[in-house]
């Protein structure tokens, strides 16, 4: 399971839609939205937002739980 | 922050006093103890970020106290950074002067002006809450221009305290790493959560 937590202000709000993996689901946990795959890869592309250079590569400001398998400037891939 | 009105004339520019000091520390848990506890200056906001300004630019977490008057005196923490190694460049545009303006317009005056002068200036950098121009002065002392794209909430005073709180767990446990910080803040979070809803 990964999970990540997106602090809710405007400027993360576009990392939710960047969320390709089908089994992820949504809750919000306080001040954050919290993005949780029960099985598989939690995986964000860039593509599919156009975030700037500042907030993608402070995509994970929020926290995260298990592997971090990519991190550059077009895939966020957390795993298990 | 919605831009409004017509473009500011360079004649009638003004700065509304320093938006932020920015420097370097290598002990945050002291920083912290002394800025906010000690002097009670609030923890207003926290960033934590790799290395995008450049392929070595360290891993970051980057936190700002309030001055007050809309002043603020921020921070970087930089992992993997020794005391006595460390590299001018990353000195220099971590100890800059930023000054405030309100406005789009105005950041783009002050551009204008300042190629105008025959200054180098960076294109206005959005960064996730303000929006900047960079340039040096004849000292080699990086200046900013910067204008808020939000004001700073709650929100963002609570996510800086939890974004410290799990720095200063990782620097103290002796090899931190960006990584840590942010696995560090996840739990952090949800055992906040456990505890609110509880």
């Amino acid at each position: 399971m990964a999970t990540l937590y997106i602090l809710d202000v405007p400027e993360f709000r576009a990392l939710l839609d960047a969320v390709t993996s089908d089994t992820a689901t949504t809750e919000t946990v306080g001040d954050y939205v919290c993005v949780t795959t029960a099985e598989g890869p939690l995986v964000l592309e860039r593509e599919r937002i156009g975030a700037r250079d500042a907030v993608w590569f402070s995509a994970l400001t929020g926290g995260y739980s298990g592997t971090m398998a990519r991190f550059d400037k077009s895939v966020l891939r957390l795993e298990d | 922050m919605e831009s409004t009105g017509s473009p500011t004339p360079h004649d009638r520019l003004t700065l509304r006093g320093v938006d932020h000091l920015a420097h370097v520390t290598w002990d945050p848990e002291a920083t912290v103890s002394f800025y906010r506890d000690a002097l009670g200056l609030p923890l207003v906001h926290a960033v934590t970020g790799t290395g995008w300004l450049s392929e070595n630019f360290p891993d970051f977490v980057h936190f700002f106290f309030a001055l007050g008057n809309g002043n603020h005196l921020a921070f970087f923490y930089y992992f993997d950074l020794p005391q006595d190694q460390a590299p001018d460049d990353l000195m220099h545009v971590s100890r800059h002067i930023a000054l405030h303006v309100d406005t789009e317009e105005e950041l783009l005056a002050w551009r204008g002006r300042l190629k105008a002068a025959g200054i180098r200036v960076t294109p206005p950098l959005a960064h996730e809450m303000i929006e900047s121009i960079y340039f040096d002065d004849p000292n080699g002392i990086q200046l900013e221009i910067t204008r808020p794209l939000r004001e700073f909430g709650g929100i963002d005073a609570r996510d800086a305290e939890l974004t410290v709180a799990a720095l200063t767990d990782v620097v103290r446990k002796g090899d931190p790493s960006l990584k840590a910080t942010w696995q560090r803040k996840a739990e952090l979070i949800a055992a906040r959560h456990e505890r609110d809803t509880n």
